[in-house]
């Protein structure tokens, strides 16, 4: 029987304890003088009587879903030969690999040698019995679960209490599950990080002016031992998010204060659903936006302006390099990007400045403009500045454009014409090569995940306090 | 509608004609035939009145009889609500308030404004009352500056309270001294009329208090139109009463004088409390 049959039988049966669990308090009510001498309704004695039965029998399943694997590994791995006890972690989980191909028929026993024959036996033996064990004991647990929720069902028992408690719970475990998620991430990413700090200092990381991480794959190769310095990879970063929120942050700002305060309800309608389309488009399409065509356009000024600057002998103009992959044309089109980011966050929060500064400020005499400047902008700056590092964070977790349009040379340079990389691109690069997983370079890139995580964090941090602070000044 | 509310309106209707005396000689404002309409609603019909000089006039009435709307033409606030129209001739000193050459700026800069609920811009106390100066280019130099915001919180009487938080926000202060900072910040553009819509009804009984204390004072310089919900507050401050209803000017008279004896039935009915 598969996993997905025997859920259903269990909601089925649980269908069944709702069933029995609302006749039953329907019976007991009857001889007492109906339902309103019941501790609750029918329908809460029924929902309790289902939980009762639901939840162990569901336990059940996933509680052996995730173990039953383990389990027989262990026990498969007890019947190994002598020999294999010695042998490391890696290779016995190979031999098992191989062990279960055989057992589920794929590849022959020949490969492995006949002295692990029992070990087959026994893997093929207890998957069976796993699995017809499974069934038939969560069918079990139903129906006893069913049955003490049936003998809850009693006219003084108060069932509402217990169905409103389970819920709590219910609720309190979904929400832990992103925290949990949350906290697992980090720690993975943060143990792998020590290891690469084990490998590679911590300063030589956080202060190296160098970032080539080509590491020899063979003891005997020449080359590089590698240098992992991410100096330049945070100066790319923030160069290119610098530039990005120069684009972004007044053509949001102005389009936002345009929407808001200026355009009639018309315009805006249709305005601001448009700009919110930027934020839709997938970021590869920016990518190559600024790979194909903004970064050659760049590229052509550039030449141009050299020409220029040749002939009028401007010195420092006629020595002018455009690479074509520059960290000004990802920084334009990330900009762009993160428009709507700014525009929509900026909207809201000017929204929010109560109309009654306004009157006061027109009340007053001041134009419009003056009102805006003076009065609402101010009001509305720390939210704004809460956007504007939302956008920056945005801006810093950002890969795909910078991928395509600001190369993966680790050039430590604040020159917006010459090719950059960034922390994310790196991550990328690091990982897409044949790497053993324990070497330097595969675990730099948790490392770099580390780091960009706690800025990314601390700039979230900033974020939220600041508009929290927002918040209070009206409420 | 019940029905007493229904034959008041049709007293209304059928007997339309501003009683007392809302003409006088020499006015700072004068309003003739004026019509407000939101949209398609119209908010006030036919409104006759002068204001006086250096002279506080009140306002009442049911709430939505429309006294805000009415305060809000005075100084063309009404301009700021896309759905807002507004007809008739409303002249401030023989002045045209809504003739296309009249700059709104200036017009508010001239009649200013104090709301019900206090709005003290989010900056210091100093910037509060230096806002309306500093737009207007009223000073040349911080010492004018200084001098100007300190008149005019000595004017409010609140100088003695604030004159050492100077720069702390304005949001800090209570309810009472925030709505007398809003006063200092319309009196310090130096303006001709000022007009309150309902200013003490966020306010505490004492706060209230002072605040009459304050417009009693103003009256000496300033032309007031206030607008409040307060029958003895309209007693106590305001020389003139004037009684709107469903956006009809009912009844201007003496202020003593509409409050022992009314002309009109729906005056007498409203502030004998029948009507509210
Ligand atoms: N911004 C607006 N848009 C549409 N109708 C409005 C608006 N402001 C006021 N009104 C309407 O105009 C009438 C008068 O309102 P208002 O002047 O605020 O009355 P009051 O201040 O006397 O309570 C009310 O019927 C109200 O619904
Ligand atoms: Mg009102």
């Amino acid at each position: 029987m598969n996993l997905s049959t025997l859920l259903l039988i269990i909601l089925a049966g649980s269908a069944v304890a709702y069933f029995i669990g609302y006749t039953r308090s329907q019976q007991i009510a009857k001889p007492i003088g109906g339902v309103r001498n019941l501790a609750t309704l029918p329908t809460y004695y029924a929902s309790m009587m289902t939980l009762w039965a639901l939840i162990p029998a569901l336990l059940l399943v996933f509680f052996w879903s995730v173990l039953d694997g383990s389990i027989i590994d262990s026990l498969v791995k007890s019947s190994f030969p002598e020999e294999a006890k010695q042998f490391s972690e890696e290779n016995l989980g190979l031999i098992m690999s191989q062990v279960s191909n055989v057992a589920s028929g794929i590849g022959s026993i020949d490969v492995l040698g006949q002295e692990y024959a029992p070990a087959v036996d026994r893997l093929v033996s207890l998957t069976a019995i796993s699995q017809r064990a499974m069934p038939l004991l969560a069918v079990c647990v139903l129906v006893l679960g069913a049955l003490m929720g049936f003998r809850a069902v009693r006219a003084t028992n108060n069932a509402r209490y217990t169905v409103e408690k389970i819920f709590n719970v219910a609720l309190f475990v979904c929400s832990s599950i992103a925290i949990f998620t949350t906290f697992g991430i980090v720690f993975s990413v943060l143990f792998e990080s020590i290891h690469f700090f084990q490998k590679v200092p911590f300063f030589d990381f956080l202060l190296g002016t160098h970032w080539s991480p080509q590491i020899a794959i063979r003891a005997d190769q020449a080359g590089a031992s590698g240098s992992f310095g991410v100096i330049p990879l945070i100066v790319g970063t923030l160069l290119i998010s610098l530039i990005a929120l120069l684009i972004a942050v007044p053509v949001g700002l102005m389009s936002a204060i345009y929407l808001s305060e200026y355009a009639t309800s018309k315009t805006r309608s249709i305005v601001k659903p448009m700009l919110e389309i930027l934020a839709g488009v997938p970021t590869v399409v920016y990518g190559f936006f600024a790979a194909l065509t903004v970064a050659p356009a760049i590229r052509q000024y550039g030449d141009k302006l050299r020409d220029w600057g040749a002939d009028n002998d401007i010195g420092w103009l006629a020595n002018l390099a455009v690479s074509s992959e520059s960290a000004l044309a990802a920084g334009i089109v990330m900009g762009v990007m993160i428009i709507p980011f700014v525009s929509s966050l900026s909207d809201d929060v000017i929204n929010a400045v109560p109309q009654s500064l306004r009157d006061g400020s027109y009340g007053l005499g001041a134009t419009q403009s003056e009102t805006i400047k003076k009065v609402i902008f101010p009001a509305a700056l720390p939210g704004i500045v809460g956007g504007v590092l939302l956008a920056a964070s945005r801006a810093i977790g950002e890969t795909m454009i910078v991928v395509m349009a600001a190369g993966l040379a680790a050039n430590l340079t604040v020159n917006p014409l010459e090719a950059v990389t960034t922390v994310t691109v790196q991550i990328v690069t690091l990982l897409v090569g044949d790497q053993e997983f324990d070497s330097a370079k595969t675990l730099a890139a948790f490392a770099l995940g580390l780091f960009l995580f706690v800025i990314t964090l601390a700039l979230n941090v900033i974020a939220l306090k600041v508009v929290k602070r927002y918040r209070e000044q009206y409420d | 509608m019940n029905t007493a509310q229904q034959s008041m309106a049709e007293i209304v209707k059928e007997t339309y004609q501003t009683v007392g005396l809302p003409l006088l000689d020499d006015p700072k404002m004068r309003v003739r035939n004026a019509n407000v309409f939101y949209a398609d609603k119209q908010a006030i019909f036919d409104v006759n009145l002068d204001i006086g000089k250096n002279q506080v006039i009140s306002m009442i009435g049911p709430s939505g009889c429309g006294k805000s709307t009415f305060l809000r033409c005075l100084n063309r606030m009404n301009d700021t609500i896309d759905i807002c129209r507004v007809e008739g001739d409303l002249l401030l000193e023989d002045q045209d308030m809504y003739d296309k050459k009249i700059d709104v700026v200036e017009l508010r800069a001239r009649v200013g404004m104090v709301f019900q609920k206090p709005n003290p811009f989010p900056k210091s106390i100093y910037e509060n009352v230096a806002y309306g100066a500093r737009i207007h280019g009223l000073t040349d130099n911080k010492v004018q500056l200084d001098e100007l915001v300190e008149t005019s919180l000595i004017r409010c009487g609140l100088w003695k309270e604030v004159k050492d938080r100077l720069n702390e926000p304005a949001t800090g202060l209570s309810g009472g001294q925030q709505q007398r900072l809003c006063i200092a910040r319309a009196i310090a553009v130096n303006p001709e009329v000022i007009l309150m819509d309902e200013p003490c009804s966020a306010l505490d009984p004492i706060a209230t208090a002072t605040v009459e204390e304050l417009i009693h004072e103003l009256s000496q310089n300033f032309t007031i139109c206030i607008v409040t919900h307060s029958m003895q507050q309209a007693a106590r401050v305001s020389q003139r009463t004037a009684y709107f209803h469903l956006g009809k000017l009912i009844e201007v008279n003496d202020t003593s004088q509409v409050f022992t004896n009314p002309e009109h039935q729906l005056t007498e009915a409203y502030i004998t409390g029948r009507i509210g």
